[in-house]
Order: structure tokens, then sequence, then C-alpha cells
């Protein structure tokens, strides 16, 4: 708790960079420990006889030699680099008097970066045995790497990368027998069915967590505790009343209606769409007041478990329901009330909370067992869109046409090659579009949401409108615009579907404030309609227009809209070009690394955070490890006005510091040549910059008062100490040797990344987490590799990758 | 609502008992309540009479403290006037820590910058909540008619960990009082609810037998959560107290009238309090978006914020509305003000009405009326950020007194973090300071520690 009361007490002035890198891993992993009912704050085990003593004869035998003879060098009585010693170090780990150093020393041999590369390297044998030996003995006291902090997606990268393509493994492939709980998205596209108007979506309050940040957030780890049942339980108690009610009428008749208790009022029409003829059954069942004869009771659970589990019931669970809920219920609470709670038991059940994943298909000779239909159906659907099983797999199921890789792959190209993102090319941001539309009505549109929302998670830049800016230093900023125009950046790249990475590290073509050709459609006619009029004002914009589109420019209609064009260097008069993408000024971008969206989702308040950008870098495009853990430092930024972020940053060149951070500024420093609002710049501006932009409104204000006429400004325009701009980058060391070398800026650094394998493979990986829904194994190598050689063969087509994903053992075989 | 509250010991009325009979007094629950409302809480709104011009925003040097009992109560908290001795109003502390327009979001009970109003750190109710654990660690209501439970967002256990509040009336009750509810209608949902519950189980554990180890495992949550529910329950139905204090299924339970439902909200919190299921609660009072309908009011709180206070522009003057030359605003704002301290007044007289150690409830209740934005509707310098408190801690706080703090960058000047800071020290859970510091105040002043001023030498 101290540690958290810390980072929550750090002034803004004092940002501590390490401490907030290590807080992100550990608030996710305190959450997913506190979800698991661990305890990693294990009191001292001195005065437990519970714990079982320390293997000292391990200790003795192997441990100790092997830090004698490959760190007490460096790290003993005489020299201690990096202000970190061993050689008291308590053998006896389970008095846990010493529990930090060997939590340190185990990361830094589990990740390979000790010993360090010029030094003399233990065999992989050696290495495995001394981590698992402080791994168990830690475990005793409850410290140490846990089992489910592992299983996060941004631990991913610990399966040694080189490994995992070498060709050696060949599996077999498969996962294990899962269940999966629902993601809070699949869940809002049951309740939208139900709920389609904004406000009464409202009323639903989301059951479900995800992982949350900037990583894959769905993944089979996630549990449901007490907190998701107590939202359950109401969310279900609305959704079984609507199901059962119908549709509120209007807001005067819904006041007098509004009464939990009694939900069946006068004053509800039926409901539309998919559950239509649920509705129809149940309405019937609840108005009727003969007694309730077993026949309506048996059509009832029919039409709910039709409606709600897209299956019928066995003759067991019918007999189950009645006679353990349905029966009780009807006698405590009449029909529809009966009927509303048989219906929430329906929607909390743990096959409607739980995708199941059990492998009940053909067995194979190894253990392993294929998914059944049904659940191939469900996993198909849910790796695609956040739907149930649509028409087509569901009878492909009830024909016995979904059994064997090819049936699977038909339909998986069935699902892909259906029009994604239409609706999300056509929407139209106009002046009065809030930033809830914007967050919502595209993205809601889309028909394959979790292919876009991949490549959010992947790179990050939708959290570009979580990162907080003052408005007096830039009141252009908006996030929301930046991040759907990243969004469509993505989705010009997926409909391409050639070298879709490599376009997306590198391209300079760029969406600003896109109008999609109904809209220009709309401007057109709106041009030949004031054609003939005389009116001279509308003569001379009709000119404007017409001549600007002959050029196949877009006249700038709601110039305030556009006011955010300033993030791209773009001028408020600068021309769109109707044809979107187009290229932007040169030199200054190189695809979504460089765009706005990604850059502020990666800066801080006020500053650049090169940091978090090489970090990301590291993790996501080199298949690194970042340690968790800073090596005993408390590293500060200092504040000082007369040197550039990156001078300031030269403190982390200190040895303990520049262990963990070697892998990341050298990275992030490239961008130094865009601000922290994601402009580029050729210079960084020195001084107290808050207390420019203060001053300069305030400027800005007398100016206007004065009409423009700056002799009549009292006060002296501020200006700032400029300096020019330092983005080339030394990179040593890199995964992939032939990275490697001086970069002057970003442009340059990830055209070379874009064409580097270990690149490639790094996206590998992590489209493999995201639509599996867990990290990789040595054992998933085979379906890694192949995904790879498609990516290759078709010319990086992700949407090919992906087919060889959801048709690998991997993804069929359960075991 | 929620959060483990099945692992937490609950701290009924009997265990109470005991710890008077052992004179352990100070082990006693200390219970806080934060009524917040929405629209900047004007600083001359609960000005004792004959200061309501005051205070300045600027030119104030030093920190003064005026015992109440010399003056009279603001006319809005006449209700408060017996009780006078529990009341403290806390002028000119500065919220410039935290930001918004005319809502700081968890900034207000934070004391933090709230960015797109999303939970970075935990609120002060929060963080006593943490402290004083019962079945319901934390208890929020919110007023927004039609909803069943939201996220007010202006409490927060700690980063991403928004809490809930209980928008119903009769969800509330049935979860806090159903178990002991006489009304069948209630009634009968709790037995629908109970043997839903045991349903679930059974499903849940046949299914764990088709399992291997791991997934068992993860199912073992979705049990234990509704063991977990389940046993609070029955936990509750044992609260002897329960039944006593539950209050009665009222028509204000099921009317669609805002200030019915806040009068339900009261009451259940009062209850909720007396019967031990929560030592911490936060009543938000009212949003920008509704009407007050009880107060016969035309406009709704988001137009009475912008109304001016003196009867010029965007404001209509009518002779039945208008009183000593007040705007509709000024007359509406002080209606709305009344209205929550009659509440509060109710409040604090049913706890003082129950004898607790050597005093009362009230004794060892802390409750604190505060605004979500501090000075107005639209707070431009956010240098006074006035609060109410009734009640004590155990005899932690001097009561009875109208402090006046220095203006903002004088020396003896403070936040309203230090506030926050100072209701930890009074539940002696001390720390050096609460939410985030202020940038920009002079770095001569010290912004940690409490408000000496307010808690009690002893």
């Amino acid at each position: 708790m101290e540690f958290l009361t810390a980072i929550a007490t750090t002034s803004f002035k004092n940002r501590v960079y390490c401490w907030v890198l290590m807080s992100r891993n550990i608030l996710t992993i305190c959450f997913l420990v506190g979800l698991f009912g661990l305890n990693l704050c294990v009191a001292s085990a001195q005065n437990d006889p519970e714990v079982s003593q320390t293997d000292i004869k391990e200790f003795e035998n192997h441990v100790k030699p092997f830090l004698t003879e490959y760190c007490s060098r460096c790290h003993g009585k005489r020299i201690q680099r990096a202000d970190f010693a061993f050689h008291d170090v308590d053998g006896n780990v389970s008095n846990a008097k010493d529990w930090e150093r060997w939590e340190k020393i185990l990361e830094m041999i589990s990740i390979g970066d000790m010993p360090p590369e010029d030094q003399t390297q233990p065999s992989k044998t050696k290495r495995l045995q001394i981590t698992t030996w402080i791994a168990a003995e830690l475990k005793k006291i409850g410290k140490g790497p846990d089992a489910v902090s592992l299983q996060l997606p941004s631990q991913g990268n610990r399966i040694n990368h080189e490994e995992l393509f070498s060709g050696k493994h060949q599996g077999p492939s498969f996962s294990r027998a899962r269940l999966w709980r629902l993601s809070p998205e699949i869940y809002k596209e049951f309740t939208d069915k139900l709920f389609p108007q904004r406000t009464s979506q409202k009323t639903i309050s989301q059951p479900f967590v995800d992982l949350g940040g900037k990583e894959i957030r769905d993944y089979t780890l996630l549990v449901a505790d007490e907190g998701t049942i107590n939202v359950l339980l109401q969310t279900s108690h609305l959704v079984a009343g609507k199901l059962i009610c119908g549709e509120k009428q209007s807001a005067v008749k819904r006041k007098k209606a509004r009464n939990e208790v009694d939900p069946i009022g006068p004053s509800y029409r039926p409901i539309k769409g998919y559950f239509r003829p649920a509705y129809l059954v149940f309405n019937r069942f609840a108005k009727r007041t003969e007694n309730v004869a077993e026949s309506e009771m048996d059509n009832v659970l029919e039409t709910a478990f039709r409606y709600l589990l897209q299956r019928r019931p066995t003759s067991d669970e019918v007999q189950h329901y009645k006679n353990n809920l349905f029966r009780k219920t009807l006698k405590s609470g009449g029909r529809a009330e009966g009927l509303r709670y048989l219906l929430m038991g329906i929607m909390m059940s743990t096959e409607f909370v739980f995708r199941m994943e059990h492998g009940l298909g053909t067995r194979l000779t190894d253990g392993r067992r294929m998914l059944s239909p049904r659940e191939l159906s469900y996993a198909i659907s849910y790796a695609i869109t956040d739907d149930v099983p649509d028409d087509q797999l569901r009878s492909a199921v009830a024909e016995g046409k979904l059994k064997t890789k090819q049936d699977v792959e038909r339909q998986v190209r069935r699902l892909l090659s259906e029009p994604a993102g239409e609706n999300y090319w056509g929407f139209v941001p106009r002046g009065n579009t809030t930033v809830g539309q914007l967050l919502r009505q595209p993205y809601g549109q889309l028909k394959n949401k979790r292919l876009l929302r991949f490549f959010r998670q992947y790179f990050g830049y939708h959290k570009s409108i979580d990162v907080f800016k003052d408005e007096s230093r830039n009141n252009r900023h908006e996030p929301f615009r930046l991040v759907m125009d990243a969004d469509l950046m993505v989705l010009h790249a997926l409909k391409n579907d050639r070298h879709v990475l490599e376009e997306l590290l590198t391209t300079d073509k760029y969406f600003v404030a896109y109008m999609p050709p109904a809209e220009v459609k709309r401007f057109m006619d709106r041009l030949k309609k004031n054609k003939g009029q005389d009116n001279k004002r509308k003569k001379k914009r009709n000119a404007y227009e017409t001549e600007m589109l002959s050029k196949g420019l877009m006249p700038n209609p709601n110039k305030h809209y556009r006011r955010y064009v300033d993030s791209y260097n773009l001028p408020d008069d600068w021309s769109y070009p109707i044809k979107q993408p187009a290229a932007l000024p040169q030199q200054m971008r190189s695809g979504i690394l460089t765009h706005p969206a990604w850059l502020t989702s990666f800066s801080g308040n006020f500053e650049n955070d090169p940091v978090r950008r090489g970090k990301w870098i590291q993790e996501k495009l080199l298949a690194g490890v970042v340690p968790d853990l800073p090596i005993g430092v408390d590293a500060r930024v200092p504040v000082d006005h007369s040197r550039t972020l990156r001078e300031r940053f030269e403190i982390v060149n200190e040895e303990k510091c520049w262990r963990c951070h070697k892998k990341m500024n050298p990275l992030g420093d490239v961008f130094e040549s865009y601000d922290d609002f994601g402009r580029f710049r050729k210079f960084e501006p020195l001084g107290d910059v808050e207390e420019y932009s203060k001053k300069l409104s305030e400027y800005e204000r007398l100016l206007r008062r004065a009409k423009g006429d700056a002799n009549k400004v009292r006060m002296a325009k501020p200006e700032l100490k400029r300096v020019a701009v330092d983005s080339s980058t030394v990179i040593k060391n890199a995964a992939d040797p032939n990275l490697n070398g001086k970069y002057n800026n970003a442009a340059e650094m990830l055209q070379k990344f874009a064409k580097s394998p270990r690149v490639r493979q790094s996206f590998i990986r992590h489209v493999f987490r995201y639509f599996m829904g867990r990290n990789e194994t040595l054992n998933d190598s085979p379906t890694l590799m192949a995904m790879d050689r498609t990516y290759v063969q078709s010319q990086g087509s992700f949407k090919e990758t992906l087919i060889t994903l959801l048709t690998s053992d991997s993804f069929l075989y359960r075991k | 609502m929620g959060w483990g509250a099945g692992s937490l010991a609950l701290s009924p009325f009997l265990q109470q008992m005991q710890l008077h009979a052992a004179d352990r007094a100070d082990q006693l629950p200390k219970r806080f309540v934060f009524v917040v409302k929405s629209n900047g809480l004007r600083p001359y709104g609960v000005q004792p009479q004959g200061h309501e011009d005051s205070p300045k925003p600027r030119g104030i040097t030093k920190t003064t403290t005026t015992a109440l009992d010399k003056l009279k109560l603001n006319k809005c908290m006449s209700e408060l006037e017996p009780i006078k001795k529990y009341v403290n109003i806390i002028q000119g502390l500065s919220s410039k820590a935290s930001g918004g327009d005319h809502d700081f979001k968890f900034g207000a009970l934070g004391a933090h910058k709230s960015p797109s109003a999303r939970a970075i750190k935990e609120t002060i109710d929060g963080a006593l909540a943490k402290f004083f654990p019962a079945a319901f660690p934390h208890l929020g209501f919110d007023l927004m008619p039609g909803k069943l439970i939201t996220y007010p967002k202006i409490s927060a256990l700690g980063k991403d960990k928004n809490l809930p509040f209980y928008a119903s009336p009769t969800l509330a009750y049935k979860n806090l009082f159903g178990i002991v509810a006489t009304d069948s209608g209630i009634s009968s949902q709790v037995d629908m609810e109970k043997t839903l519950l045991d349903f679930l189980k059974d499903d849940i554990k046949r299914v764990q037998k088709k399992l291997n180890q791991e997934e068992k495992q993860k199912l073992d949550h979705y049990l234990s959560g509704f063991e977990s529910l389940s046993d609070r329950r029955v936990k509750m139905s044992k609260l002897p107290e329960l039944k006593k204090y539950a209050p009665r299924f009222d028509d204000k339970f099921k009317s669609t009238v805002e200030t019915h439902q806040i009068e339900a909200h009261f009451d259940m919190a009062t209850a909720a309090l007396i019967a031990g299921l929560t030592n911490v609660v936060t009543i938000h009072a009212d949003n920008l978006g509704m009407r007050y309908f009880g107060l016969k009011h035309e406009y709704n709180v988001h137009a009475i914020g912008h109304m001016e206070d003196k009867g010029s522009t965007g404001s209509k003057l009518t002779p039945d509305s208008v009183e000593k030359g007040f705007s509709i605003g000024r007359k509406s704002r002080h209606d709305i003000r009344e209205f929550h301290f009659k509440l509060i007044a109710k409040l604090a007289k049913k706890l003082m009405a129950i004898p607790e150690g050597d005093g009362n409830m009230l004794d060892n209740t802390l409750i604190v009326y505060l605004s979500k934005s501090g000075e107005k509707h639209h707070p431009r310098s956010r240098e006074q950020f006035p609060f109410v408190t009734v009640g004590n801690v155990n005899g932690k706080l001097k009561t009875g007194n109208y402090l006046q703090y220095a203006s903002y960058n004088e020396s003896e000047h403070r936040t309203f973090a230090n506030f926050y800071t100072s209701l930890l020290h009074a539940a002696n859970k001390p720390r050096d300071h609460f939410g985030d510091q202020d940038p920009n105040l002079d770095p001569s002043i010290d912004q940690t520690g409490p408000l000496h001023e307010l808690l009690a030498s002893r």
C-alpha cells in the first residue's frame, strides 16, 4: 500500500518513469492476483511452521557455484556494479530475509539479461536449473513470479523467440480445454440487440471487466467473480424484464409505469428484431392468469434456450430447470416474475457467461480432441466478431458441415470476405457530433470489429484519448479525431491486404478529415443547386468550390471541425484531397508510429515519453523483454528548463538504470522530432512551456482586444528559446543484428525495421495471442511458423495469416 | 456494493455494545457520510447570517476561527441550528489540484485532476472504506431516475476502481433490507433471488465435474462469488438491528419524484449506518440534468447553476420567486441547499438519538457536505471550496466553529487536500498528504499535514 501511495502522491513535476512503468504491470498483476485469491504479501516465513525449508543441498551444490562463476565478479564484495551485490545473500530462501534480491536475480537470469552478452554464458540447461530452483524456493514463501502473472499478454515474450521459430519444436499443437469468460464487447453486442436505442443502452451496466491498458485485453485467464455477479444480477433482471414486457412506450407513460417490482405494465409495446419471437412467447405466458401447464413451461424453456443459448435443451435440462428453479420462482413470484427469474438463471448460467471450449469432437491417438462443430461455430464467430454464430454457421453445425479443417476455412473465409467497415468509411463527423458519438458510432457499426480492435490493442493508439493534455497548451488537440484517422489507416491497409505490417509501419499516406463519397456527393448536389443563383456571396463560393473540386480537392466546409489538422502540421487552409489516403509533406511521417494518435498515446501530459515509446518497440516489434522491476533505482527525470528532454534523460546512462533503459531509450529517442501532440518539429522549445502558454494566450487576448495592433498591447510578446531537435539514435544489440546501426530519424528507422523478419515474427506472435486469448508456448511453434510462412507467401496478407491461425491445430484442438 | 464484501467482517450493533462495555470506545467504528451536490456550492451560501457578503476571494491574510454559538447559521441551514455544536463551516480552502469545469469528477473527493473522467487514484471515501470494513464497505446512492446502478464518477477505490452507486431506491432497498422486508413484492423477489443463487451454485458444481483442475479453479471464483453473496445474506438475516432500523418500504421508494428518491436514499443511509451495514456512505444528492419537481423548480439544476446571483442577466424576476432582490437562480439554489440540510439534519438527529459509548452515534459519525466543483457552477479561480461538516469522529475534531482560511498564496492558506488529510488523521490513519499537491501554490506554503484548526489537540 505504501508503494501505491507513493505513486499516488508523486507530483507531476517529479514524474518517476521507472515507477510508472513498473506500476502498470504491478497493478495489473495485483488485480489478477486479487481475482485469483493469491496472496503475494506473505508475512515473514520465519515464524510459519507451514513453510517447507529451503533445499540447501541444491543451493550449495549448484546455485552457489553458479553465482560464484557467473555473477560474483561484478556483484560481489569488492565490485558492486549497478549498486547490486549478493555475496552475502541468504541461501536459505525460505527465511524470507533476502526475497527481494532473489527475485531480482531470478528476473535477470530468466530473461537472459545476465550474465552480460560479452561475458561467458551458462548453458540453457544450467540457466533453467538455477531459475527453476529459485522460483520454487520463492514460491514456498509466496514470492516470485506467480503462474497467473506469467499468463498475462505482456509476459508472452518470455518464451524464447529463436526457439519458437527454430523449427525444432514440432508440437503437436493444441490449446488446453478451457472456459473463456465473455468479453465486455460480446455482452454489449447481446444487450444492444434488446436495447438498440442509445438512451436505453445507458441503463445497462457492464458486468464484465477486461485487462485494460494498451495491451491485449480479452484473455482466457479472466474470471467472473462476486463483482461480476452483482452487476450481472441487475442487468439480467433488466434484460429479462424487457424480454417479457417489451418496449416502454413513451416518456409520459414510462413515468407511470416505472415500477421495478411489477414490470408488466400497460404502457409497453412489442419489441422488434432478433428477440421478437421469443418476446411473443414470454409475454403470452406472463399475461395469462390460469394455472401454469407443463407444456407451457416446456415451451417457454425451449424458447429461452433457443434464443439465449442458441440450442435446444436436453430433456434432463428441462427437468432440472423446471424442478430446481422454474416451479419455485413461479410459486414465489407468479407467472411474470417467475419467468423473469428463470430467464435470469439462463443468462447467469455457466454456459452463458463462459465460452465453452472443452474439445468434444473427434479424439486423436495422441489424446487431443477437436472442438465439436458447435464449439467451433462459437470459436470462429467470436474470433472475428462479437456476436453469436450467424445463421450460416448454425446451419453448418446442424447439417454436419463444420467438422473438418476445410469446413472451418470455408466459414472463416466467408466471414472475412464480408465487407468490413463500410459504415465506418461512411461516417462523417459534423460540428455537432459529440465525442461519445465519435467513439461509439463508426466503430460500433463495424462488421468484423475484432480485426480493427486487434490493431488498436497491438499499436495502442486508441489510448490517445486517455492522455490528458492541458487545453491551454494546445486547444486544437482532438484525440478522438486522431484515433478515427488512425483507424481508417488500418482499415485501408486491411482492405488492400498486402504487406499490411510494412504499410502500417512505413506509409506516408494518411487519412486526415476524410470525407466519404456520400458526403462528397451531397456537396456536389448542393453546388449544382446553387449554380444558377444570383446571390453574390453564393456565386463567389460556387466559383471557389468548383475550382477546388476540379482539382480533386475538397472545399473546406465546417472549418471549425478541422482545426485539429494542426496535429499533422497542416495549415487551416489546407486543401483536402477527395481521394484519401493522401501523402503528407515529405519526411514527416512514416506509418502509424509517427501518427499523432500513437505519439500522443505514448506521451506524458506535458512532454514526450521516449521510455514508453521505446518499450513498445522493444516488446511489440522486437519481441523483447523489459524487466518489470528496476534494479534498485528510483530514477527521476529532473525538471530543468535549460536542457532538452533528451539531455535530461541522460541520467539513465548511469549503469544501474542503463541495464533496462538501453532497451528502450535508443528506440524511443527517434521520435523526438515530434512534440507531445504528435506535431513534427525541427526545434525543441526550452523553458517553462506551461508558463509560456499562459502568457501567450494572455498576449493573444490582449492583441484581439487591441484589434490586432501589437503596438497597443502593453505586454511584450512572450518568446521561448529553441534548440534544434536531435532525433538520431544508435541501436546496438538489437535482437536482429541487421537492425543495429545509426538512424537519423524515425522514418529511417521504421523503413529498416519493416523489412526485418524479427519484426514480422513479433507481429505474428501478437496476432496469435490476441486471437487465441493466451500466450504462445513452444508447442505452438508449428502454428506460428506456418503463419509466418503464409504471411510471406501471400505478400503480407493479414487475412490469409489469420486463416492459417484459425485452421491451425492450436485453434482446433484441445487437450 | 460488490468488491469482495463477503470476505469482510460485519460490524454489528452488538459488537459495538461489547466495546462500550469494555471501555474501548476508541475502537468504535468511525462513520463517514459524504453528501455531494452538483453545481458549485457558493461560499456565501453557507456563511453564517451577517457574514453573507464574505468571504472575499482575495486579501485574507490570516486564518480565523469563530465559534458558531455566537453566530446564527445561514437561513438554509436553520434545521441545523439546534445541533450547531456539531457543525463546522470551513471556508477558503483552494481546490486547484483538481481539474474540470462544472464537475471535478473524482477530483472533488480525490483532490486530484481526473482526466477524461477516469478513476486514476483513490478518493477519500474509497480510502476510508478500506479502513472501516463492513458488510458493505462503501455504500453509494445516486440520483439518476430510471437507472438501477450507476457509476457517477465521483468515488473510487483506486486506479480504474470506480465505485458503483445505487440509483434505484427499490433495488437498494432490496439488497440492503430485502432480507427483512415486510413488503410482499420485495420479499418475494428476495425469495426468488435466493432460489436463483442456490440454483446457479448447483449449476456451477455440475459443470465443474467435467473440467480439468485449471478450469475448475476458474469456476471456483464464480462459485465463491455466489457463495459470498448468499453468505452475506445469511449474516444480514442474523442482524437483529436490521429489522429494527430498516426503513418502511413506502411510496417514496417507488416514487418518480426526485425529492422523494433523495429522501429514500437518506433513510436507507441512516438505517445502514445504525444497523452497522456500512461505515462509509456517499450520497450524490443531485445531478445537473434533473429538475427538482418536488421543490416546484421550473429549471433544471444545470440551468440554475448558470443563473446569476442578482436579478439581471439570464434570470427572470417574478414576484413570487424573488425574496429580497434574489434572482430565481439564487432563490432556487437556496431551496436546494435548504432541502439538503434538512435531510442532513434529520440524519444527524436520528444518529444522535442512538447512544454509543459515552455519547451518541453522531459523536462517531462525520457528515461532510460539499459540491462537485467548489465555488460556483463554472469555477474560474478554484480558490474556494467550501465544506460543511456535521458530527465528529470520536472527539477527534473541534466542532461548532466557522473556519475562514487565508486566501490563496497567503502563508496560512490551506487546500482541500489538507481537509481530506485531516479526515484520515481523525480516523487514526494519518498520512502526510492525500491526493495531489497544487503545483501552482507558492512553494513556501506547506501543503502536507492536516488542518490543525480542525483537529482537536488531544
